[in-house]
């Protein structure tokens, strides 16, 4: 019977250098208050977490990969390749390993400068952006030049794919590397997942939609998290895996009314399908109703742990899902168990088999993954 | 994993410069006729792309007038897309309560050129204020909100899915990779049913002098409306296309279960990565070479049983030399067996992010009628490009299986293999 391991990989969050420092910090990651436009114009001052920016000099990418990365997909790049190099040091990754990554929104409206025109017409906007755009400014449009980059860093020519922009995508992309492992498309696959670059424009874009979905006060958080996937038990230096993943489902529920019972099946079905119940539950992809989640999930499973990781993280997109397995695995190390009411985190010595990753989208899509501890 | 459930295709619905239905669509493939014309922004005159497959606004608007309507919160792709999706489940004469998964890519984040000249200013300061004034409009329009999930959402909404949805990015390879994992995800038993494509548009200001920018499209003027010439020595790049296309995949029980008719069957998919360049494909083919032999493998078929290759032949002096090259070190009979292969984009133009799915449509339809389309406006093909290309003419032909190649910008490559169907 084929497995998955799991191997815990990089997790980049502001003001955090190891995942397992979430644990032990009072309180939520460093949150800063940004002004985000001049002169506060837009009226948003908001709580968000910021990546420094990153020119990967710590990794050794060559001259294109410099040259051709947008921010954005630099901490996806720099997350990927430390995750790689912690795993398997300088192999190549060959048509055996497989890419799987969750992208967040499309990091193109990073130069303010391509909306200022002196004059609206359509034909000096056309002439002004075939002028002054940055000829590779288009390889932003993609979405994808990350999981390139990485490719080509790490030599990665096996199955791949990528999915975007939230929290599911990130969910997604887990749930392929998990079915190509198993498969047997590839023996390994490097799992990651970005978020959003935080600019005035994706304040302005999302909000309407968060305050409809997300939970009340909502602040985003630039992240990345990778994780590696196995067919075999120990890598080639023998060091074991940190956790398995057992089971994982996604469905979609259209319209809010939908979600929660788009939920309540995944959780019975859940029950149906794993004998041992997890201990651990970890919710990511923020919600407003997260009180009602808390019931619906403790009505299937009466004796989890319930913790919502974007209350201590922010809305990290994608990655909050990556970041939760490397955090699943982290508890799984240490022993523990993680509570909360609201944002007030509890920690109890509880040795755990199992763990429940609940991920949701905002446009109604709902995915679980089941994390075992490593046999 | 044990569960091997065989993937068939019982609905196709397109929305194409040919027209809306499969008959018209196929019609315009099997003769050859060009959709590609003179093209420019709105409002403009000297835009250095000249030439493109455009879908009319107009008559789309008037058709599916309600559409465009109910749906005023979804960027014009994405219409294409939920409207090839619902034209795609009645083909396959499915009840509204069927509740499919959805598998769709719909490329980079479309800004209409309308909606950016409301946005822009003549300093940042009057940007953000007008950005301010248009927030509302921000959230419906999602090129402007960066992201590119809003077609995938709504065809799940209008098709009540009850999931998985998946919102695809893989460049050129998108629409591809969208059917591919959809039919795994059926024949591992995740799902029974599932919809599956891809919509996109690039003829916006933005995308367009982005593209530009990158060199890609071909800025020719000397071949008039035959500037797509895959595989010919006057090759100059890609010619963008615009549309979408669905298709609808089932578990082969299910849809014989219902009494669906069968378009075909899907056998494999196979996905790689070229790891080379950002900016160029492998130039031996490696990912392309990759891709192939994944498919092959994973639909368990020898080389020499492909009877058909629809090409990615972009009509670019990179692709279709390397993809020529690759087809010839997995399939080292082509050439002597003259081994047909053929470029639909040389008719539709390049529907970028959506380009695997009418590609994808017309294997199937290929296969289907036993007719295989051509590559129009090779006249002299190029010297390393020797491959039998079916220029000009379709060809009648009985064909068995066929593989359709997609590989996009940064090495994101998949190719699909699609077969009769018989019980």
């Amino acid at each position: 019977m084929p497995v998955a391991f799991l191997r815990q990989g990089c997790s980049l969050l502001p003001g955090i250098k190891k995942i397992s420092e979430i644990l032990h910090t009072a309180e939520a990651i460093p949150i800063k208050t940004k002004t985000l436009a001049p002169d506060d114009t837009l009226g948003l001052t908001n709580r968000c977490g910021l990546l420094p920016p990153d020119d990967l000099d710590s990794l050794k990418v060559g001259r294109i990969i410099r040259k051709t990365s947008e921010q954005q997909s630099r901490w996806l790049i720099k997350a990927g390749c430390e995750t790689w190099q912690r795993l398997y040091g300088e192999q190549a990754g060959g048509t055996h390993t497989g890419l799987f990554a969750g992208l967040a929104t499309i990091a193109c409206d990073d130069d303010k400068h391509v909306y200022c025109f002196k004059n609206p017409k359509r034909k000096a906007i056309a002439a002004t952006l075939l002028r002054k755009t940055r000829p590779l400014a288009g390889l932003a449009l993609l979405n994808t030049t990350a999981c390139s980059h990485l490719a080509t860093q790490l030599q990665i020519t096996g199955p791949n794919a990528a999915f975007s922009p939230h929290a599911d995508a990130g969910a997604a992309a887990l749930t392929e590397a998990y079915f190509n492992v198993l498969e047997g498309n590839c023996a390994r696959a490097l799992c990651g997942a970005g978020s959003q670059k935080i600019t005035p424009l994706y304040f302005l874009a999302y909000e309407s939609l968060l305050k409809k979905f997300a939970a009340t006060p909502w602040f985003p958080t630039e992240s990345a998290a990778f994780i590696g996937i196995d067919s075999v038990y120990g890598t080639a230096d023998g060091i074991p895996p940190d956790g398995i993943l057992i089971d994982t489902l996604r469905a979609f529920g259209s319209e809010k009314k939908h979600r929660l019972p788009a939920i309540d099946k995944l959780l019975a079905r859940l029950r149906v399908n794993n004998r041992n119940l997890p201990e651990q539950v970890i919710h990511t992809g923020t919600v407003s109703y997260s009180d009602t989640l808390r019931v619906l999930t403790a009505s299937h499973l009466p004796t989890a742990n319930q913790f919502f990781i974007d209350t201590m993280t922010g809305y990290t997109g994608p990655a909050s899902v990556l970041l939760a397995v490397n955090l699943t695995l982290e508890i799984f190390k240490q022993g523990i168990a993680l509570d909360q009411h609201k944002t007030v985190k509890k920690i109890a010595q509880a040795p755990q088999t199992s763990a429940l990753i609940i991920a949701q989208g905002l446009e109604g899509q709902v995915n679980y993954l089941l994390v075992g501890k490593a046999p | 994993m044990t569960c091997q459930h065989r993937v068939v295709v019982t609905g196709i619905g397109i929305v194409s410069s040919y027209g809306n239905t499969v008959d018209e669509f196929w019609n315009g493939v099997r003769n050859g006729r060009t959709a590609i014309k003179s093209w420019q922004p709105h409002d403009v005159d000297d835009f250095p792309v000249k030439y493109a497959a455009t879908i009319d606004k107009q008559a789309f608007g008037r058709k599916f007038a309600p559409w465009v309507e109910s749906h005023k919160n979804i960027e014009r792709r994405g219409l294409f897309g939920v409207v090839a999706a619902h034209l795609a489940f009645k083909d396959a004469r499915l009840k509204p309560d069927a509740s499919p998964g959805v598998s769709t890519c719909s490329g980079a984040p479309e800004i209409s050129d309308t909606d950016l000249a409301a946005m822009v200013g003549d300093s940042e300061t009057e940007v953000i204020q007008n950005l301010r004034r248009h927030r509302h409009q921000l959230t419906n329009h999602s090129g402007i909100r960066c992201g590119n999930d809003s077609m995938a959402a709504a065809i799940a909404r209008h098709l009540h899915a009850d999931g998985p949805v998946l919102n695809v990015n893989g460049a050129c390879a998108g629409a591809a990779q969208a059917i591919g994992l959809a039919f795994q995800c059926i024949r591992r038993g995740e799902k029974e049913l599932m919809v599956a494509g891809g919509a996109d548009s690039v003829l916006n200001l933005r995308t367009m002098s982005k593209l530009f920018l990158l060199k890609a499209p071909s800025t020719a003027t000397r071949y008039g409306a035959a500037l797509c010439r895959p595989f010919d020595k006057g090759r100059s790049g890609l010619v963008a296309g615009e549309g979408g296309a669905i298709l609808v995949l089932e578990a082969q029980d299910a849809a014989k279960r219902r009494g669906a008719d069968i378009y075909g069957e899907i056998l494999g998919y196979g996905s790689s990565l070229d790891a080379y360049k950002i900016t160029a494909p492998h130039p031996e083919g490696a990912g392309a070479h990759t891709a192939m032999a994944a498919a092959l493998r994973d639909a368990k078929l020898p080389a020499e049983k492909i009877d058909y290759i629809n090409a990615h032949g972009t009509s670019t002096p990179l692709n279709d030399a390397i993809e020529t090259r690759a087809i010839k070190a997995v399939f080292p009979h082509a050439l002597k067996t003259g081994l047909k292969i053929s470029s639909t984009k040389s008719m539709i133009g390049h529907w970028i992010a959506a380009a695997g799915a009418p590609e994808a449509v017309v294997t199937l339809l290929a296969i289907k009628n036993s007719e295989i389309p051509p590559t129009i406006n090779l006249d002299t093909a190029a010297k390393d490009c020797d491959l039998n290309y079916v220029a000009h003419q379709s060809q009648s032909a009985r064909v068995d299986y066929a593989m359709s190649n997609s590989f996009g910008f940064g090495g994101i490559n998949a190719s699909l293999i699609f077969g009769r169907y018989s019980e």
